[in-house]
């Protein structure tokens, strides 16, 4: 799949966004004081930019952009639609909060609200997760490590910023703690993932999606076309398997880099903040490289028309596909 | 409105035959043709006179090379099959749930799926979603472009009934395409694809595609013609049924 720079800064910047929203409400909720009273205005602010920044990416994606508002009414089938609706509703308690952060809503149920913002921010999360999990066309993203790498990267993310900007947490040492095992776990949860999509093959193959295979070996003969189109450019992207080697490395070093800041901050509480300063350069690249990775290796079935090999990567022993290929 | 409609009685779709289709892109062609002028055009192109064309067409034909593995006794078969490409009129089409305006629809009334251009974002997600390659996106226009069965054809009065069919249909050569209801076992296309056997591309998917396709007839095998010719039919002139002046001819000349 293309991986459209839009789609992904949207995916990065919206769940580094929403993860910062849940802790700060897991924060309030139970009083925990991760963020001090003063800071939660701040920590807020930053969140929804990110969130804004994401949903702005996405809006940027749109072919025609002046209807966008119609991208609300499908919430009955569409998870694209859900998601709309839960991420401006993220914006309700998140917002009610800050006029209560500022003194300007005392009578505010405030636990309650933070209650609401973590169920909304999740609930976001896991809408964007469905509208990837959901695509049969494209196999790869309903893998079982999807979802929950999904959840374990805008938490870790989303801690990050949280940290960054909290002077004095409370119960750093704690928090900074789980934080590292938060990154740890995006890690394990995508090499998981590279390694199935590395040795599964596709679910069907050039012999099913043409119905020949009663008669033998399918390849393409010809082309039915001779310039790119948009199928070739947007489901055909492949990545040379060279660059995804590395990338994958860059990012689980990224990965890693960001627990090992975490678990010194753990022994150091005073140090969190700067700490977490530093781990936000690393968690955004991580993130990036990961949603863009996401994309660049998925391989959707249309490309079997295109003589894609359906065998698994691993497999294959050359990068991407070629327009025909050997009978096996 | 994106969620399905009940599953209507009617199912018009397409019935492709691989066995006659020579891969001339004809219907391709008049594809392009009528949707850039139709009630849904234009179709537009990119750059259409420049370095990299590129454009929007809603039917491809593709090419195949299909090959027997060689077995004891026979040598590898090799079989060319062209292999036209659009959208099958699912009965279950993730394309259409996905879509978050509405844009993506299927009709009750006869199964066809349309895409609402005064609708439609750009999104892209529908073209994500459907496995065959039937969507595509125009840079130009913003929207989603796909296959309309020609709706703006079939039901068109001011058309003769004979051109009351998709474009495709009606300009193939061959008479590979044949448009109809296949959701009644009693219609032309249905008997057709019951006698040929025709099939859903990928059912894999279970998105379950209305169009069918005639698989190819089995070919004459060449080299095995080559080896072991069958015989000429033996000539036969019965001059009784000749008329007077050739019967006489053939009387005088067989003497
Ligand atoms: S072929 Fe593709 S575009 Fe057409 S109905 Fe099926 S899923 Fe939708
Ligand atoms: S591109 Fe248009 S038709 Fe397709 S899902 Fe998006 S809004 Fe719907």
């Amino acid at each position: 799949m293309n991986p459209a720079l839009s789609v992904v800064l949207f995916t990065t910047l919206a769940s580094a966004g929403l993860g910062a929203l849940a802790w700060l409400g897991v924060d309030l909720a139970l009083g925990l004081r991760v963020v001090a009273p003063a800071r939660v205005v701040v920590v807020l602010a930053a969140a929804l930019a990110l969130l804004a920044g994401g949903l702005l990416a996405s809006f940027w994606h749109l072919g025609v952009k002046t209807r966008a508002w119609r991208a609300f009414s499908q919430w009955r089938s569409s998870w694209l639609s859900r998601e709309a609706w839960l991420s401006l509703f993220a914006f309700v308690p998140a917002l009610a909060l800050g006029a209560h952060a500022l003194g300007r809503w005392p009578a505010l149920p405030y636990e309650a609200t933070a209650v609401a913002l973590v169920l909304l921010a999740f609930a976001t999360l896991y809408a964007t997760t469905r509208i990837y999990t959901s695509l049969t066309a494209i196999p790869a993203w309903s893998r079982a490590p999807v979802a929950p790498a999904f959840f374990m990267l805008a938490l870790a993310a989303g801690a990050c910023w949280t940290l960054a900007l909290t002077a004095a947490p409370a119960n750093a040492n704690v928090f900074a703690a789980v934080v590292a095992a938060l990154w740890l776990l995006a890690a394990a949860l995508k090499i998981a993932y590279w390694r199935r999509i590395d040795t599964q093959a596709l679910p069907a193959t050039r012999e099913s999606a043409t119905g020949l295979g009663r008669y033998g070996h399918v390849s393409v003969f010809e082309s039915p076309h001779t310039e790119a189109n948009f199928l070739l450019r947007e489901m055909g992207y492949v990545l040379a398997r060279k660059h995804g080697k590395r990338l994958r490395a860059l990012c689980v070093g990224a990965m890693t880099s960001c627990a090992v800041l975490f678990a010194f901050a753990a022994a150091r509480p005073g140090s969190t903040m700067v700490v977490a300063m530093l781990a936000v350069l690393p968690a955004t690249f991580a993130v990036f490289v990961e949603r863009w990775l996401f994309f660049a290796q998925a391989r959707h079935l249309v490309t079997l028309y295109y003589g894609a090999d359906p065998r698994a990567v691993a497999d294959q022993g050359r990068p991407g596909f070629a327009s025909s290929s050997p009978a096996p | 409105m994106t969620m399905l409609p009940p599953v209507a009685p009617v199912k018009l779709g397409l019935v492709i035959d691989l066995d006659t289709c020579v891969g001339c892109h004809a219907c391709a062609v008049a594809c392009k043709q009528w949707n850039d002028g139709g009630q849904f055009g234009p179709l537009p192109d990119e750059r259409a006179f420049g370095k990299d064309p590129l454009g929007v067409w809603v039917n491809r034909v593709h090419s195949y090379e299909v090959t027997a593995p060689a077995t004891a006794n026979a040598p590898a078969k090799h079989m060319t099959v062209h292999f036209p490409r659009s959208c099958l009129h699912c009965e279950v089409p993730e394309c259409v749930t996905v879509c978050p305006t509405g844009a993506s629809y299927k009709r009750a009334s006869d199964g066809i799926v349309l895409v609402d251009e005064d609708k439609c974002i750009g999104c892209k997600l529908c073209a994500w979603a459907c496995p065959y390659g039937a969507r595509e996106f125009s840079e130009v226009k913003g929207t989603m472009q796909k296959c309309t069965l020609c709706v703006d054809r079939i039901y068109n009065e001011t058309l003769d009934a004979a051109d009351r069919q998709p474009a495709c249909v009606q300009a193939c050569p061959t008479r590979a395409r044949h448009f109809g209801d296949l959701g009644d076992a009693s219609s032309a296309v249905s008997k057709l694809v019951a006698e040929r056997g025709g099939y859903a591309l990928m059912p894999e998917s279970g998105f379950r595609p209305v169009n069918r396709y005639l698989p190819p007839r089995p070919r004459r095998d060449a080299a095995a013609a080559a080896t072991n010719p069958a015989p000429a039919p033996a000539e036969t002139l019965d001059a009784a049924k000749l008329p007077p002046l050739l019967r006489w001819l053939d009387r005088v000349l067989s003497r």
